[in-house]
């Protein structure tokens, strides 16, 4: 893939070089020449077109309408520290930019542009043998709380079947009375939302009081095990989570089997 | 109401013409005055009146600001009108002069189409209706023939049929536009009293026209009374504009300069400096420690602040903008505080929208004074619910509590949050504070889809 990246400013040039190096990538870095930028897209082809909005000698917004001119098809993303939306970008426009990133930006955003660019979803493996973690295209995911994250473990060893929030609340708030049980639920749900939205991943469906799971693009070594009987359990599943106990017996039936 | 009104309108037009030919044609029957000194001074003095207000109306329309200038040309059109009365004629016959009644006929009908137009063109203005342009077309070329015909037939003595053409056309006009400000809810007393107007310089120019042809003989005292009556009510004309346009002037005026303060409180929040260099240091602190959180803490703080600055042009964002900006500072607290602060998302309903960092500010206030970080259970819940149309959105906390009558003072931004909701939903937030177990904040209004913010333009 293709891209080409306008900032004038030399620093976010090479932020952006750190971000980029280890996928496989084509990056063309500009600085400030408008003239160079046009000719080298016309001769090329180029996927996308990463650009700063506000720069000393061009204009950002201009520049991209003379490259979308040239490229039809060309994406463009705006890498911008002003909050600039979709609603100042003119009609043309509009129909080529993906979206915005916004300074100072993190590699999960960045990532998540030249996904989109390549068309490629991000897949999310699951580690739950031992302790429970999950990686978003070998990153850590961080989520805000640990309840939102033990939700996602329940809906993992759910195996693709609806999760209730009566199911929910009894595995992870039973102490609670009902009224707070609910609202630490939603809390949980809306910080899961948040973080699976953060790293790129749609795999969860959020209903009305139930939750599903997509496992199109996970892999988890508990679902592979419960299939084949081969990886790594050894004696331990999601530990970190008293209702976990009820998951063991299956599992170590089939270890006892091989 | 939508048909009560041009009734009314009809209704007073066609009593006001037919009782003036009635006393008109009864008077002279009966009772043959001649134009005494009383008379001819009245005539003298409501002319001056005519001419005052006239005059008061040039000046006040060049030093006035917001006057307008169509009540001027009313006047000139009433005194107009009246300066060629059957009345003025036999002053003038009476003092020696002869008159042409198809000279002044012919003006006085001009002078009445014209207030009549002036009336129409005022209404318009009133309430903001735009006029068709065939139709305005269409009523001025008919008029200005009806006009036309009347002069030659004048010659034949049955002026008056051309001039009840005349009323006739702008009788529809005036049922036209009072139907259509009516179908808007705009009508007011003004509207009566200018149709009311439009049916009295009707008759007052029927009398005229009926004595020019010699139908009836001019009884001297007739046109004064409609001239009198008339000048009432272009004072009540005034004066319902001076104070409708007072109205206008007032609301604006409040408007801008609270929307001014409100730019200029966000504005104060955005730039906080004090919360700008806190940060930053609690950036640099973070990093120290571990650049993973340095990283997060850069990442949440520059959201935020970017939030700020969108938030200053928008009235309101949707919900979900609202919780994003939120979390964003919720988080970065946390980031920085040894105890964090336990915040709960309650959040089942987001379809609707708020004023930008309304809600964050009770928020903020809830972080800064509550104290929940120091307590065992302590929390801060945001719950928004979906009560039949309206919305329920709460803010509470389990914390210190304060007393709610000791808040004013120092707490602009609580102040600033309860205006914008007041002006962008109508809605008054209610806070109630125990001290020692915790604050609550309730806001309740209709449910307006998030499509109608200004966020969304274009998306």
């Amino acid at each position: 893939m293709k891209i080409v990246v306008i900032d004038d400013e030399l620093y976010a040039l090479q932020s952006f070089l750190g971000e980029v190096v280890d996928r496989d990538v084509e990056c063309r870095y500009f600085r400030d020449d408008e003239q160079a930028i046009l000719s080298y897209i016309a001769k090329n082809s180029v996927d996308a077109v990463f650009s700063d909005v506000n720069m000393p000698t061009i204009d950002g917004l201009k520049l991209a309408e003379k490259i979308v001119d040239l490229k039809k098809d060309v994406a463009i993303v705006f890498i911008t520290g002003m909050p600039v939306t979709m609603a100042d970008l003119s009609e043309k426009l509009r129909r080529n930019t993906l979206g915005f990133l916004y300074k100072p930006y993190s590699a999960n955003r960045l990532s998540e542009f030249l996904n989109l660019i390549q068309k490629r979803v991000p897949l999310l493996s699951v580690r739950t043998f031992d302790g429970f973690d999950c990686f978003a295209d070998g990153k850590l995911v961080t989520f805000t709380s640990a309840k939102s994250k033990e939700l996602f473990a329940l809906l993992i060893a759910y195996n693709g079947n609806s999760l209730t929030m009566t199911d929910a609340i009894a595995h992870l708030w039973q102490d609670n009375d009902v009224e707070k049980a609910k609202i630490l639920y939603r809390n949980a749900v809306f910080r899961l939302r948040k973080t699976l939205t953060d790293v790129g991943v749609d795999c969860v469906g959020f209903g009305r009081a139930v939750l599903t799971l997509d496992k199109t693009n996970i892999s988890c070594d508990y679902w592979d095990y419960l299939k084949t009987g081969g990886g790594a359990y050894r004696g331990e599943f999601l530990k970190n989570y008293d209702w976990s106990i009820e998951y063991l017996p299956p599992l170590d039936a089939i270890a006892a089997k091989s | 109401m939508k048909r009560i009104l041009p009734l009314t309108a009809l209704g007073s037009l066609l009593l006001s013409v037919g009782a003036g030919t009635a006393v008109s044609f009864l008077l002279t029957r009966y009772g043959q005055i001649s134009p005494s000194l009383a008379t001819g001074a009245a005539f003298m003095t409501l002319l001056g009146l005519f001419l005052l207000i006239l005059v008061v109306e040039i000046v006040s329309a060049f030093k006035i600001e917001g006057s307008t200038y169509h009540t001027v040309l009313i006047a000139g059109c009433l005194l107009a009108l009246y300066a060629f009365s059957a009345d003025s004629k036999l002053f003038m016959e009476c003092n020696g002069g002869t008159i042409s009644p198809i000279v002044f006929g012919i003006s006085s009908e001009i002078a009445f189409v014209l207030s009549e137009a002036c009336c129409c063109w005022y209404l318009l203005y009133l309430y903001g209706i735009a006029m068709n342009g065939k139709l305005f077309a269409a009523v001025s070329l008919s008029s200005m023939f009806a006009t036309l015909a009347e002069a030659v037939s004048l010659i034949y003595g049955f002026g008056y049929i051309a001039h009840f053409v005349n009323v006739g056309i702008f009788a529809c006009v005036i049922c036209l536009i009072l139907r259509r400000a009516a179908a808007c809810g705009k009508v007011g007393l003004s509207t009566y009293i200018v149709a009311l107007l439009f049916s009295l310089s009707a008759g007052v120019q029927s009398i005229n026209t009926l004595c020019y042809d010699g139908v009836v003989t001019a009884a001297p005292g007739v046109t004064l009374v409609y001239a009198a009556l008339s000048l009432c009510l272009f004072l009540a004309v005034y004066l319902a504009f001076s104070v409708h346009a007072d109205l206008l002037a007032g609301q604006s005026d409040e408007y801008r300069s609270e929307a001014l303060s409100f730019k200029t409180k966000a504005l104060a929040w955005q730039i906080k400096p004090h919360f700008i260099f806190n940060s930053l240091e609690a950036v640099r602190s973070l990093y120290q420690h571990d650049v993973k959180s340095g990283d997060a803490a850069i990442g949440l703080l520059s959201d935020l602040l970017r939030g700020s600055i969108h938030a200053f042009d928008c009235e309101l964002v949707p919900f979900e903008t609202e919780l994003d900006n939120i979390f964003n500072y919720t988080e970065f607290e946390n980031l920085k505080r040894p105890h964090k602060i336990e915040v709960l998302f309650d959040t089942d309903f987001t379809d609707f929208s708020v004023p930008p960092f309304s809600v964050l500010t009770y928020v903020e206030n809830a972080v800064k004074h509550s104290g929940v970080d120091e307590k065992e259970d302590g929390r801060i819940v945001i719950s928004s619910r979906e009560n039949g149309d309206r919305v329920l959105l709460e803010i509470y906390d389990n914390g210190k509590g304060f007393d709610p009558s000791e808040i004013r003072g120092e707490a602009h931004g609580l102040q600033n949050a309860a205006e914008r909701f007041r002006m962008t939903l109508s809605a008054v937030p209610r806070i109630a504070s125990k001290i020692g177990e915790g604050t609550r904040i309730t806001v309740e209004f209709p449910c307006t889809s998030k499509e109608k913010s200004d966020e969304d333009r274009g998306h």
